[in-house]
This record gives C-alpha cells, structure tokens and sequence, in this order.
C-alpha cells in the first residue's frame, strides 16, 4: 500500500510538472477577437528554442511581425522532434490554420505528405527546396549566394590562407548549396587558400561547437565560418578568446565580439513571412520554390550583411578596395547569373 | 605529429573529459550502493542552470557552483526519497527527473530572460601552477586548466580512497551487494544508499557548472546533451570504479577529439555522419573488451524494505 501510494504520488507530481514545463515548448499568442471570422490564423513549427537567439527566434520574431502586422492569430510550436513533425502538422491543420510555416527545410518532406490531406491549407516551408504540391510553397534566401559571399570574403580577410567551417546537419539541400558555394567562392578568389570544414550534427551544442573552434583555430585558421544555431555562440567565443575573426548570429555578437566578428547575415525573415503570409491570404502562392538574393533586390529584398548602422562589414578587416570588389565579383556576379547548385560531394566535410 | 598538436589534442580531451568524469564518479557512488543513476543528466542540468543563475545573480563563481551543487544535491534528495525510502521504481523515477529537469529549466530560464537568452556570463579562467605547468607536454595540457578541472584530479584518488579503503566506503559497497547481510551487521541500509544518492547528486552538479561555467560561460536549453548519459555509461565501463569511470571518461573526450580531427584531415570523403560515430563504437569496442566481464552490483535497482 505503501508502495502504491509512493507510485500514485510520484505520478501525479510527474504529470503536474510536465504539463507545467510542456507550456514552456509551445505558445499561443492571440491577437484581439475582434474581427473574428476574417482574421488569418496561421501557425508555426519552429526547429529549436524560441529563445535560441538564433534560428528559431528569428521564426518567432517574423511569426510575431505577421500576428502585428496583419493581426493575424498566430500560434507556434518549439523544439520539434522528428517524430513529432505530422501530429503537430496535422493538428494545426485540422485545427483550421490558414496558413502554415515550417522554419527550416527539414519540415519539407512532413508537409509534403500532410499537404494533400488539407488542400485548404497553404504550407510555407523556410529553406526549402522544390516541394511537390500544390499547397506547399518554398521560401529561401539563395543560399549559394551569401555561401559565396562568405568564401570570398574570409579568403580576403585571411592572413594564414586558412579558413574553418563549422556545420551542422551534412547532406541537406541547403547544407549543399551552402557549404559548396562558400568553398567556391574561396577558391575562386584565391585556388590556394584552405578550408577545414567539420560537422556536428547538432545546431545546439554550444561545448561541441567551442571545441570544433578551437580544434580549427588550433590548425590554423584564422576566419572560422559557421551555420549553427544555439552553438553558434561557441565559436563566437573561441573566436573572441584566440582574436580570429568569425561571423555574428546578430547585433549581439557584433557588441561582445567587435573586434572579431566580421558581419552577421540579416534573413530579412520577418519581411518574408509577413509578404508570404499577405499573398497566401490574396491566394497567391501556387507552390514551387521562391528564391530571394541580390537578383530580386530592391524589390523584394533577400538577405543583407550587417556589422552596424553604417557598415555591412566590420571597417577594420574590410576595406574600401575589397568593397568595391566585392560589388563587382559577388554581387553583380549574382545579379547576371543568380541560380547555382552545389551537391553533397562538394559540401563535404574535410580540409580542401 | 608535432609537439603543439599533441598537447592541443590531450588538453582538448580533458577539457571535454572533466565533466563526464564527474558524471561517472557521481553515478559509481550511487549505483555501486545499488540505486540506479538514471537522472544523471537532470542532475546535470539543474547543476548548470543554478551555477549561472547564481553566478549570474552574485557575480561570484564561487557562489555559483555552491549553489548549483547543492541544487544538484536537493534533486537527488527528493529521487532517493522516492526511489530508496518509498520504493518507486529507480529507472522510471530517473527518467522521470530528467524530462522534469529539461522542462523546469527552459520554463525558469524563459521566465527570467524571455527570448533574449541566458547572458554570457565571464569565463573561469585556467590558473597556471608555477613549475608544473612548465613541465614539457604534460605540463601546458594538465597545470594550466581553470579551479574545477583542479578539484575533479584531486577528486578522483578521493572518490576512489572513500569507496575502497573507509568504512563507509565498505558500507556503501555492502548495501549494494547484500542489504539484507549489510542490515544484518548493524547498517542503515536506506540511509547509506540516500546519501550515495546525493554524492551521485553533489557530483553532477559539479559536472553540470564545469559545463556551464568554465565551458559554455552562460545556460542554453539541454545544455548538457547527452553527457550525463555518456558519464553513466562510463561508470558501467569503469565498473564502478572511480578510476576505471574516470579513465573511460578520457577515452570518451579523446574519441570525441579525434572525430573532430579526424573530420579535418584532407579530402576523406566519408560522411560526417560515419565519422561521428566514432564515440559510440569506442563504447562498443569498450562493451567487447572489458565490458563483458563487469557485473553489476548485485541489489542495483533493488528496493530494500527493512524486515
């Protein structure tokens, strides 16, 4: 009996505590009823925390433009396991969500299955590629574009020629397409300037991506690029320990690390999902892929590098010269000949 | 292979190895007196989360990793009180503590810092010990490491002097193997195993600061990720010995540094994914070796109840 009531209590102090701590990984932000009936509900699957300062808070953020700007009623969800990509797509769509956003191209193949089930539903999914289905639209920011940026950029700043990468999740389109085009950009700049490029296979481990930094700084490396999330502040900091010059996630990195950090890369997210969410609304979208870069501003601006109000680049690493190049060989490079394609062999891992 | 990557690759290795060892100290106290350390990693976390918070809070390292112990440690009081005193099942309960932990933390931390994060908090910084650290190799990769990593060498020889040669040491092992003979002799059965419990607490939420304090220098959701596991395994391939665990916590950090290496030499053409495996078939290759003859303490798991 005793034991039994241990058991009872125990699982009622579990279940207490899980469902309190399970309202900390979703949220619902409901904007006034007034206009109930007309108002656009639209709901958002984002990868990680809300609070990473990274990836998925730019997915919150852009989700919480689209709940001001439009008045839309807007929920999200956080920390997505694989496992629980169709249930959480499924209710939200029977739950009558206009409009879905996937923030990152591994919701692609989920939507791809549960699209066809609510053709009243528009999917949108954030860095995908080539979704099959009327319903589902891909958003991008061309990421062979600011890949190449990167490569071209680190090999000009590089006093050692030698240049580190650090990564998460090897094989994906986006992955490919921007891994292979920063080696590209490199290489096209200078043939002999190095790169080592290591994969975690975790956006969010901030120790693992600390040591991959260091491991590359240890072998050199005096530009360390990444595309993590949470575990971007990892390399910030080896970065900011050893003064080697790396890349922000946003203004925050820019203040802690300004010596070091060279530019943070704005998505301009939240302007996409309030237009994507604007043209789902009028019936607009029509599936396929939408890709957004130097080839589509001004108009419908992609991606833009920021060190500070007044600089793209930070001032003493960059120089006007290399501006001026830079204009020249990356960007209206781009604007003549915007669409590339990288494979996985071109994106793997390995010093090059 | 010269001398700097040499000393490069071994003080990554304890750098990555402290806090698993910690784990895997913490995790021998308790499973060697026979109570499942299944919360582990929850001890980890809420370690890490108070460390920073109290870190954060008083400006002090000190007070932070204090604190985050003793947080550790209450965590661990409240599962032995479950799982030793009211006869919950040990694995459900750990298991349970951890989910409890990762959700508790990421709401706290949400409800403190919003979306803007845990701020960076100041680095511990390695303290180099005067003629040691200029001992040629060893000296650069084992004296010049921050105040925690210190303590964790001193504690291992500790650990395993109190488990081995004390009397409590004697007691602990004996609850673990034989209660009923150990009750017999005269030993409170329940209370030896709840405190090797809370020193399996005390432990992890040493590993957890190392983790948040001298490694990652602010809290992130789940930031331990997995290390409280690899710290349990450890114990299990140290056969809960705290020199075995914290020489198969080493070998954990230096498969976890040569992946990193191994990712960086030229072009190898082998998935990372392959490559990250390496870990993991370290633990397997450590399963076939010497992990077939270890027997787990024979009342592990068991709940005691006094006749």
């Amino acid at each position: 009996m005793k034991r039994l009531s241990a058991r009872l209590v125990l699982g009622m102090i579990c279940l207490t505590l899980l469902v309190g701590c399970g309202s900390a990984s979703s949220g619902t932000s409901t904007s006034s009823g007034e206009n109930e009936g007309k108002q656009i509900r639209v709901a958002c699957l984002l990868p990680g925390s809300a609070s990473d300062r990274s990836w998925s808070q730019f997915g919150y953020e852009a989700l919480m433009q689209v709940k001001e700007q439009l008045g839309a009623d807007v929920v999200y969800s956080e920390n997505i396991a694989d496992a629980d990509l169709l249930p959480a797509l499924r209710g939200y769509a029977s739950d009558g969500y206009d409009v879905i956003f996937g923030h990152g191209g591994q919701f692609q193949d989920a939507m791809e299955k549960v699209a066809p089930e609510y053709p009243d539903t528009e999917f949108l999914v954030i860095c995908g590629a080539n979704p099959t289905g009327e319903n589902v639209t891909a958003a991008d920011n061309a990421p062979w574009q600011y890949g190449y940026a990167y490569g071209w950029m680190a090999c000009q700043i590089s006093q050692t020629k030698k240049v580190g990468y650090v990564g998460a999740l090897e094989g994906i389109d986006v992955t490919n397409n921007f891994v292979g085009s920063i080696k590209d950009g490199l290489k096209t700049k200078d043939p002999n300037c190095q790169i080592s490029v290591i994969y975690l296979d975790d956006n969010n481990d901030v120790a693992a991506a600390r040591e991959a930094a260091n491991a590359l700084a240890a072998a050199g490396c005096d530009v360390i690029l990444h595309e993590l999330n949470r575990g971007a502040q990892g390399v910030v900091d080896v970065c900011k320990e050893k003064n080697i010059y790396t890349l922000g996630r946003s203004e925050a990195d820019v203040a802690y690390a300004p010596d070091q950090v060279l530019a943070y890369c704005d998505y301009g997210w939240s302007s996409k999902y309030v237009s994507l969410t604007k043209m789902a609304m009028n019936g607009e979208l029509e599936g396929g892929t939408m890709y957004f870069g130097y080839h589509t501003a001004p108009e419908a601006p992609g991606f833009a590098f920021v060190y500070d109000e007044e600089n793209s680049w930070n001032p003493k690493a960059v120089t006007e010269e290399m501006l001026d190049n830079f204009q020249v060989e990356v960007v209206d490079m781009f604007v003549a000949d915007p669409i590339r394609s990288y494979t996985v062999e071109q994106a793997a891992g390995g010093t090059f | 292979m010269s001398v700097d990557f040499v000393v490069e690759f071994l003080s990554s290795t304890i750098r990555i190895a402290v806090p698993i060892i910690l784990i895997a100290l913490g995790v021998c106290y308790s499973e060697k007196a026979g109570v499942h350390a299944m919360g582990a990693e929850g001890y980890m976390l809420i370690g890490a989360f108070v460390s920073v918070v109290m870190t954060i809070a008083t400006g002090s390292h000190f007070l932070g990793v204090v604190f985050g112990i003793l947080a550790a440690a209450l965590s661990s009081a409240v599962f032995s009180a479950f799982a030793v005193y009211l006869g919950a099942n040990q694995v459900i309960c750990g298991l349970g503590l951890n989910f409890i932990m990762l959700g508790l933390t990421s709401a706290l931390q949400r409800l403190f810092w919003g979306t803007t994060g845990v701020p960076r908090i100041e680095a511990m910084n390695p303290i180099e010990i005067p003629v040691l650290s200029d001992i040629p190799l060893i000296g650069p990769m084992l004296f010049d490491q921050p105040i925690l990593t210190y303590i964790t060498y001193l504690l291992i020889p500790v650990a395993w002097w109190i488990m081995f040669k004390s009397t409590w040491g004697l007691q602990l092992r004996a609850v673990g193997e034989n209660p009923s003979c150990a009750d017999t002799l005269g030993i409170n059965v329940a209370r030896t195993r709840s405190i090797s419990a809370i020193v399996c607490g005390v432990f992890c939420g040493m590993g957890g600061a190392v983790l948040a304090l001298q490694q990652v220098q602010s809290f992130t959701e789940n930031i331990s990720n997995g290390r409280g596991w690899l710290g349990l395994i450890a114990a299990t391939f140290g056969g809960w010995n705290p020199v075995g665990a914290a020489g198969a916590g080493l070998v954990f950090g230096a498969s976890e540094v040569l992946q990193l290496r191994l990712q960086m030499l030229g072009n190898i053409q082998i998935s990372s994914y392959v490559i990250l495996m390496l870990p993991y078939l370290v633990a397997l290759v450590f399963i076939l070796l010497i992990g077939k003859g270890r027997r787990h303490p024979a009342a592990m798991g068991k709940y005691y109840r006094k006749q």
